[in-house]
């Protein structure tokens, strides 16, 4: 049980970065953080752009995500208390802009699976049936949920890292994965009941 | 090979795999040129977040003509009610205006002021990058003040905070169950249900739960009938008592067509029963409105808005249809606001983005006159609001032209036109460091903004309420 007693709340702070203060050591500041960005370009800007795809199932929205999520990591670089880290929290920065993405979303959301599933020619029937029920089925996922589903089965995070990543509870974590997988699954079963 | 079981997390990754892009677009590396070459001391910068490339308007056109040719071969997703604008949507509202600039806007007497940062670490254990406080639910009560529902991972139990000023809080109770969502929270006459649901680790299976306090200390949880694999989407105090509603967690999520909603009632919040729900369209709530006859959801069937009421979640009836196709209109409902005149409020938005925000007025909160909303000189966009004395306060994402955006305070006496709480230090602090509004509540004194950090920490911007 949690013991009664105030928070302990700090009045008008915002954190307290391990990775230098700007007041303090501004250039040490800036430098690690044009570090920290520099790293980002190449395989891991390739890696930030997936990851956005795959949870938005949009190329043009995943693009405008991972730029707001740069920005707006670049902007909140003193939010970072351990630059050691930095991966982890801008991965955060990007899911959390690709929820508000999803849920803020005002327009009609509309996807065509032309160019965002090419399926390999060599690919037996049965798989590609499974594969082409999937779309619609990761769609109808609530965004939190399509969020897990990619971070399991793309990124290979445990419930531990996913419910660290998310900052929610592992229960929580685990209890999306398995109404998500069980919604995906009903796809994959009834295109296979349609195949045989 | 045609009929073979396939492993399903293997087709989940084959396709995810397949699915996966091969290359990063050349404006991904712009941007992060942009920013890392962006001299020391430019005052774009110190703003919240630079906007992505405009191509919504051509977007929603030609999203709009593929939902017209080939409707079989696309998916809509539907809205949330909550419609925070995105920056990209913001910026085709441009009204080239400076963050300091608005500051001498609002001759008109202000509304709340007294704005000061609250950062709360209440279950901050670790140190290094994440200091989420998981707040779930912040709310402000009728009988005043402000209760939050904080998950304290280490215990896996969730703890409620009481503040009777927004400013400081105490721990007073901890929910009964363990691994508790809380979805929904709603107060009458001094009794609080919050509701959600709890997934049982060993049985692999979620129940739908509400728990009530009179106190926010002592908490009584109550399973409801029929609910497992169930989660309750919103509970609502209507004037017979409480009315929730939920969805099957194994099928449909909210925003999906075709759901399967169960609806329960209580008395007390504590005893529940399942009702029927009968005539309730297949159509999701956007919202669930109460008033002096009962309860008022709000749909969007088929293009167009229509209030469904019942007197007792039982039995439902269509009351209301928006006149014209409002196809172009959603994202529409979220928390009941009036305004002095009586009037109650929501808002929603437009297709069409050469027009602001859209204003939804009735006052039965059946019935409903649209309107756009007068948001000037600010181009932006209203979507979390709440009622204070004298009018409503909005925390926005404001568009400061040269595709430069940031959080921002908006109030208005009637909901039509809005203007923008002068920008002080702490106002200034909040949009330099790139944080977003999650929600805004007030008990009527008070105004709590929870805002979000980049790095995920939470924090409530608390304004004192001057009429």
């Amino acid at each position: 049980m949690a013991q009664e007693g105030h928070l302990p709340i700090r009045r008008g702070l915002l954190g307290s970065p391990t990775s230098g203060d700007e007041a303090t050591h501004p250039e040490a500041w800036r430098r690690q953080r044009i570090e920290a960005f520099t790293a980002l370009d190449g395989d891991r800007l390739l890696a930030t752009y997936r990851l956005a795809t795959l949870i938005l199932h949009d190329r043009d929205e995943a693009e405008d995500a991972a730029q707001e999520a740069i920005s707006r990591a670049w902007a909140g670089w003193g939010t970072l208390r351990d630059v050691d880290r930095f991966d982890a929290w801008f991965d955060r920065i990007l899911v959390n802009v690709c929820r508000n993405r999803m849920r803020h979303k005002r327009t009609l959301h509309v996807v065509a699976f032309d160019d965002a599933l090419e399926l390999p020619a060599a690919d037996n029937h049965g798989a590609t049936a499974a594969r082409l029920a999937l779309g619609p089925a990761f769609q109808r996922l609530s965004p939190d949920q399509r969020i897990i589903v990619v971070l399991r089965f793309w990124r290979d995070l445990s419930i531990e890292q996913i419910a660290e990543r998310l900052a929610i509870p592992a229960g929580t974590a685990k209890s999306r994965l398995h109404y998500a997988l069980q919604s995906l699954r009903k796809a994959i079963e009834s295109s296979e009941e349609a195949d045989r | 090979m045609s009929g073979e079981r396939q492993d399903p997390e293997q087709v989940i990754r084959d396709w995810l795999a397949d699915s996966a892009p091969d290359r990063a677009p050349a404006s991904l590396r712009e941007t992060l040129e942009d920013v890392t070459t962006r001299p020391a001391g430019n005052s774009r910068e110190q703003l919240g977040a630079r906007l992505p490339r405009l191509r919504l308007a051509g977007g929603i056109a030609a999203a709009l003509a593929i939902l017209a040719v080939v409707s079989s071969s696309v998916y809509i997703h539907a809205t949330s009610n909550v419609a925070g604008p995105s920056a990209a949507e913001s910026a085709s509202l441009a009204t080239p205006v400076g963050p300091t600039a608005t500051a001498s806007v609002g001759s008109e007497k202000q509304l709340v002021g007294d704005w000061h940062l609250v950062d709360t670490q209440m279950v901050d254990d670790q140190p290094g990058a994440f200091s989420q406080s998981m707040v779930t639910r912040v709310v402000g009560l009728s009988s005043g003040g402000f209760a939050a529902f904080v998950f304290d991972q280490a215990h896996d139990e969730t703890v409620v905070y009481g503040s009777s000023d927004g400013t400081t809080w105490t721990s007073v109770g901890v929910l009964p169950t363990k691994h508790a969502t809380v979805t929904s929270v709603t107060d009458k006459s001094g009794t609080v249900v919050a509701a959600g649901y709890a997934y049982d680790n060993a049985a692999d299976t979620a129940v739908a739960i509400a728990w009530v306090s009179s106190d926010l200390r002592t908490w009584h949880a109550s399973v409801l009938p029929a609910s497992i694999n169930v989660g309750v989407d919103m509970v609502a105090a209507g004037p017979g008592g409480f009315l929730a509603y939920g969805h099957d967690l194994t099928q449909q999520s909210p925003g999906n067509a075709t759901p399967s909603l169960l609806f329960w009632t209580s008395a007390d919040g504590t005893t529940w029963r399942t009702v029927a729900g009968t005539g309730y369209p297949n159509a999701w709530p956007y919202h669930l409105y109460t008033n002096a006859d009962g309860y008022v959801a709000i749909t969007n069937i088929s293009g167009r808005i229509q209030s469904w009421t019942s007197v007792d979640g039982a039995a439902w009836i269509q009351s209301w249809t928006s006149p014209t196709d409002s196809a172009s209109y959603y994202s529409i409902g979220g928390p009941d606001m009036t305004t002095p005149d009586g009037s109650r409020v929501m808002f929603g938005s437009a297709t069409n983005f050469s027009t602001n925000s859209v204003k939804w007025t009735s006052r039965d909160l059946v019935r409903w006159t649209m309107s756009p909303a007068q948001i000037t000189p600010i181009g932006t966009d209203i979507g979390q609001a709440a009622s204070i004395p004298g009018g409503l306060v909005s925390a926005s994402w404001c568009d400061y032209g040269q595709a430069t955006a940031a959080f921002c305070l908006i109030t208005s006496s009637d909901g039509r036109a809005w203007q923008q709480v002068p920008v002080t230090s702490t106002l200034a602090r909040v949009a330099d460091s790139g944080m977003s509004s999650w929600g805004i509540v007030s008990d009527g004194a008070h105004v709590v903004v929870v805002l979000h950090d980049n790095g995920d920490g939470i924090h409530f911007l608390v304004g004192t309420t001057l009429r």
